[in-house]
């Protein structure tokens, strides 16, 4: 399996104390990527490890006990996890069978078909919704986001435990006509919880040490407002969204 | 270099006396005083200015430190403090000065003691001091016959130690002279009434000489002039202390078994001591009587002086009147109201001050022996939250009046058997409204801790202070049973000082007897017995040529042999000491609140409570264990440097030899959950706990492994070691692995740590983990507590949390390498804070700045 990093004691990436694991590769290109390395395989090559499944299975193991406690375990993020469907499922596989709680993080913009296969054994799925309109989605992100909303649709269909990720960038993906169409959307999808990831300039530095092109350099993080904004819209379609 | 305060005057006077000298004397504390007595008497020379902002007003003489920029330029102003934290504020504001004109009166590296041994009685006051000791026998007994007009006659540092040296001379028991001397003490403390407060009392110390040793040169002294010990080995524990192979604080940390005074009031403890004076006929034990008679009446006047005075101010402040009405009952009586039981509290405590057995002075369990009045209180409806809280920080407030008198002063909250109560929530609430530094709290966590007192404790936690020091109840009780104590009272635990358990009451341990620092030891190892930074020699039990050393499990096995040889030596030497207290200093006030003191008639430094252990604890322990490694893979495993090359290594600090410091970093390290490593840090802690049970033949020997800021002190006096620190740097801190090495996060330095056998380290050990403010969300908080849980399961017994604020990151940016595992986190993007490019770093710190407002 092809990684960037596993960093231990997460406690952003779903519930509980978990490691994250993040793995190389990536089928969008986002404008706000705070994880180029684990994108752009070209440029960050280097940052990307191989490890077997005996190893990264012996590395998460190590937090067990903390991962008991605190109802967390092992997530798998990125890149796009499931760009690597087959090493994935070995390893999901194996922490289902030792009793590790499981969590993906996608974008799924892949067939629905090919999630299906592992989704028993999976606990959480942790989806992001990035836009709905097609157009606004295509300029972000660079691809369509036709099938993300199919395969958005057909595993809130599966009954799988669902949450959704909405990036607030203001003014690029983020406006009050999108926010709009978004809520219209989640309320068919019911998740059970949506959380909302303000925009930050974190990723900023990983850009310049590669003299990479940012073209977000003059944004800003959302304002307090803005996202009590957005939390009200959502309130009208029933969701309680949250964020830190 | 040893040297008397005064001789150290003298010899830096020597060279600024001429017929024009203007000498400014900054700041006038008692080293200030010092200089002016003998520049003034020796040497017939009026100061030209005195310096302190402190006493303005007292005297036309004293200016305040804006007077220093206008001093012409044939002034010389000399610095009289020896505090290198206060040396350098002063240094400050002098910084428009040129240097020649600033003279550091005692510079640093050399160790001074006091002059007690020179004074004499003088002749003229001899009759006065006869009247006063006279007088004072008189007040014993309640016969106020006034001698306060002979105390005014004189300056009341210069009284002080006259009437000490008096009392050497005309009384011979120790513990009486103590006694006499408290009660003294008691006349002639600085009181005042703050209109604001609304409890009496104050902390401030000054003119009051305490009879304690000044330093543990003293100590030696004493045993060396009575031949406990011979002079060639108090030469080598005195070369010991100056290369801070050892360190040692006597006295002090203890938790004062205040609860039970409190119960019955003053008059019944006289009245038991009464009774028991009148039965007993040995003599020695008949001396220690009358010495707690005296030191019950010493503290009965200090109450009775400021009820007069608060009387005095009533006409102004009405209130007053109420807080002395109270004072009145409490003098007596057992105390009736949650505000008369904090008032009483508090004069226990400030007395404790006079007996100037300051340090680490703890409070013990006060949610817990403080709840009858206030449930009392509640039930009644004579006090309300408000008022309770106003209490509180008020009580607080004096706690942090004066860090030099009174400091590392501990409350206890919550622990066992659902005890936590509204208070131990009010004790914390105090805590985050005053932001003082003083006093540290310490919660105890079990299972049913509720949720509550979680929260409000994370809170805490969250705003940077550090406290409260989290402590599992099932290990610790389990280490102070394994110390002898039964289970009831280890049960009963409080926290002393920093970290170290103790019985209330019933336990005087010295807890910061003596620190032994182990990576000096390896040191040692490597130079012959000579400590290469102060070229002072410590000779250990073998010497042995490096290369003679075949294979790493020699070096291990020798190093073992020389640990135990230490550690056999700081038992025999903390016995020895701590025997110099029965004989020398004894506390007549601390005995008063021991538990069996009294049924046995002996002072507690002779034993006289229930448990007396004493203390070793360690330091240096990860860069030990990390430095073993390093020697085992680099000299021995791949052979990259025989072991003879390191004594140059580590005195060129790794200069030119860039390639063998690279391959220590891939070294593993103690703190990464790797099993090599902890491995060997287990079974290091095992060996000193086995050899310190070797030593128990007539105490217990209890292990602690933290190490309050002496790590620092310590690694000054050291050169590289092997692990990779530099230099002077200082050494890991307690338990916790080095600095800037733990970079796989808290829960692998949970993992490494609990491999070590805490259950069996009865004198307390420390975890410091560091966080930014931005863990802190709600969710983070309760993800936090579900890993120290898990934590706490895996046989954790202490941790405490570095919520890192804004300095710290900027000297984190600054100095990446030591604050490798810094983690920040913004929204679910968690990362280290070094790993940043500095701009995004100066938002974090300007976003933490917003935080704050």
């Amino acid at each position: 399996m092809r990684i960037t990093d596993i960093q231990h004691c997460c406690v952003g990436d779903g519930p509980g104390i978990r490691t994250t694991v993040f793995l190389a590769r990536c089928n969008m290109r986002c404008l706000w990527c705070h994880n180029p390395e684990a994108v752009i395989e070209e440029v960050f090559g280097y940052s990307v490890k191989n490890i077997s499944e005996e190893e990264l299975f012996e590395e998460i193991c190590e937090d067990r006990m903390f991962f008991k406690n605190s109802g967390g375990g092992v997530t798998f993020s990125g890149g796009e996890p499931m760009l690597q469907p087959v090493e994935l499922k070995q390893i999901l596989k194996r922490c289902k069978n030792e009793n590790i709680s499981t969590v993906i993080e996608t974008a799924g913009n892949y067939p629905f078909k090919m999630i299906d296969s592992i989704l028993k054994y999976v606990d959480l799925i942790i989806l992001d919704c990035k836009a709905v309109s097609e157009e606004i989605h295509e300029r972000c992100t660079g691809v369509s986001n036709e099938q993300i909303l199919e395969t958005t649709k057909m595993l809130s269909k599966s009954k799988k435990k669902l949450w959704i990720r909405i990036p607030i960038v203001w003014d690029i993906n983020i406006s009050v006509r999108e926010m709009n169409n978004i809520g219209k959307f989640l309320e068919q999808i019911m998740p059970e919880r949506v959380e909302l990831m303000p925009y930050h300039k974190m990723g900023i530095s990983k850009y310049d040490r590669y003299n990479l092109d940012y073209q977000l350099r003059k944004i800003e993080p959302p304002t307090k407002e803005q996202l009590e904004l957005c939390c009200d819209i959502l309130k009208q379609y029933d969701i309680n969204a949250i964020y830190e | 270099m040893i040297i008397t305060y005064n001789d150290q005057v003298r010899q830096v006077l020597k060279n600024y006396i001429t017929d024009s000298a203007q000498i400014v004397i900054y700041p006038f504390g008692k080293r200030g005083r010092q200089l002016k007595k003998i520049l003034n008497k020796e040497y017939l020379i009026k100061e030209k200015y005195i310096v302190d902002n402190y006493y303005i007003g007292e005297n036309t003489v004293i200016k305040s430190d804006e007077l220093l920029p206008c001093l012409s330029k044939d002034m010389v102003i000399m610095i009289c403090c020896e505090n290198r934290e206060a040396k350098r504020q002063i240094r400050d504001t002098l910084s428009k000065i040129p240097d020649s004109q600033i003279v550091d009166v005692f510079p640093n590296d050399r160790i001074y003691i006091s002059n007690r041994k020179e004074i004499d009685i003088q002749a003229s006051m001899l009759t006065d001091l006869e009247n006063i000791f006279h007088g004072l026998q008189r007040l014993v007994f309640g016969n106020d016959i006034a001698i306060y007009s002979i105390l005014k006659k004189y300056d009341k540092e210069i009284l002080t130690e006259q009437f000490e040296r008096y009392c050497t001379q005309y009384i011979s028991s120790k513990s009486l002279q103590r006694a006499y001397s408290l009660l003294l003490a008691a006349l002639l403390k600085e009181i005042w009434v703050d209109d604001a407060e609304c409890l009496l009392g104050n902390a401030g110390y000054r003119h009051v000489n305490s009879t304690y040793p000044l330093n543990v040169y003293e100590e030696i002294w004493s045993l060396e002039k009575k031949n406990r010990i011979s002079k060639a080995e108090a030469a080598k524990i005195e070369d010991a202390y100056e290369m801070r192979l050892f360190t040692r604080f006597p006295g002090g940390h203890v938790v004062p078994g205040y609860e039970a005074i409190l119960k019955n009031g003053l008059s019944c403890k006289l009245l038991q001591v009464k009774n028991k004076l009148a039965e007993e006929n040995n003599d020695i034990k008949n001396l220690f009587y009358q010495s707690q008679f005296i030191v019950i009446r010493a503290l009965q006047e200090l109450i009775k002086r400021y009820i007069d005075m608060a009387y005095e101010h009533s006409d102004i402040n009405i209130k007053l009147k109420k807080i002395a009405r109270n004072c009145e009952c409490i003098l007596y009586d057992a105390p009736r109201s949650f505000e008369q039981a904090l008032q009483l509290l508090w004069f226990f405590h400030e007395f404790m001050i006079l007996e100037g057995n300051i340090k680490g002075i703890s409070l013990g369990r006060m949610d817990q022996y403080l709840y009858t009045f206030y449930e009392q209180d509640m039930n009644i409806n004579i006090i309300d939250e408000k008022r309770v809280k106003t209490l509180i920080n008020s009580f607080w407030k004096k706690l942090s009046f004066d860090r030099k008198a009174l400091s590392f002063q501990n409350v206890t909250l919550g622990g066992r058997d659902k005890s936590e109560n509204p208070l131990t929530i009010f004790f914390l609430e105090a805590q985050m409204e005053t932001r003082a530094n003083q006093p540290m709290l310490s919660l105890r966590i079990d299972p049913f801790t509720s949720e509550k007192v979680w929260n409000k404790a994370l809170e805490a936690i969250s705003t940077g202070m550090g406290v409260p020091a989290l402590f599992n109840d099932r290990i610790v009780i389990q280490a102070k049973e394994r110390s002898g104590m039964d289970k009831e009272d280890a049960e009963n635990y409080s926290i002393v000082g920093c970290v170290e358990p103790s019985i209330g009451g019933k336990e005087y341990s010295h807890t910061e007897g003596l620190r032994l620092n182990v990576a000096k030891i390896l040191e040692l190892m490597l130079f012959g017995g000579v400590c290469p930074v102060t070229g002072k020699r410590y000779s250990l039990e073998n010497t042995i040529e490096l290369i003679e050393y075949l294979d790493f499990k020699d070096f291990y096995n020798q190093f073992k042999k020389e640990l135990f040889y230490l550690i056999h030596n700081a038992c025999y030497l903390l016995d020895l000491a701590d025997f110099s207290y029965s004989e020398e200093w004894p506390a007549p006030y601390l005995s008063l609140f021991m538990e069996g003191t009294l049924e046995k008639g002996k002072d507690v430094t002779r034993k006289g409570t229930k448990y007396c252990n004493l203390s070793v604890n360690f330091a240096g322990m990860a860069n030990v264990v990390n430095s073993l490694m390093a020697i085992k893979v680099i000299v021995f495993e791949k052979r990259l440097i025989p072991l003879t090359d390191l004594p140059m290594i580590l005195s060129k600090n790794f200069v030119g030899y860039e390639h063998i410091e690279k391959e220590i970093c891939n070294i593993p390290k103690y703190g990464n959950n790797k099993k090599i490593v902890d491995e060997l840090m287990k079974e290091l802690v095992e060996d000193i706990i086995f050899a310190l049970d070797q030593c128990n033949i007539n105490r217990y020997f209890q292990a602690g492994f933290y190490t309050v800021a002496l790590h620092a002190e310590m690694g000054k006096y050291m050169l590289a070691s092997f692990d990779g620190r530099k230099k002077g740097m200082a050494l890991a801190s307690s338990l916790s692995p080095v600095q800037g090495t733990d970079a796989r996060g808290p829960l692998a330095v949970f993992q490494s740590i609990t491999k070590t056998p805490m259950d069996k380290m009865s004198n307390g050990m420390v975890l410091d983990l560091r966080f930014s403010p931005s863990f802190f969300t709600d969710d983070g908080k309760r993800k936090l507590k579900d890993a120290i849980l898990t934590y706490f399961s895996m046989g954790g017994m202490e941790v405490q949390f570095n919520v890192v604020d804004q300095e710290t990151l900027k000297k984190a940016q600054l100095f990446p390498e030591q604050y490798k595992n810094l983690l920040v986190r913004v929204s679910g993007f968690s990362t280290y804070f070094v790993e940043l490019e500095k701009e995004v770093q100066n938002e974090i710190i300007l976003r933490y700045i917003n935080a704050e407002v």
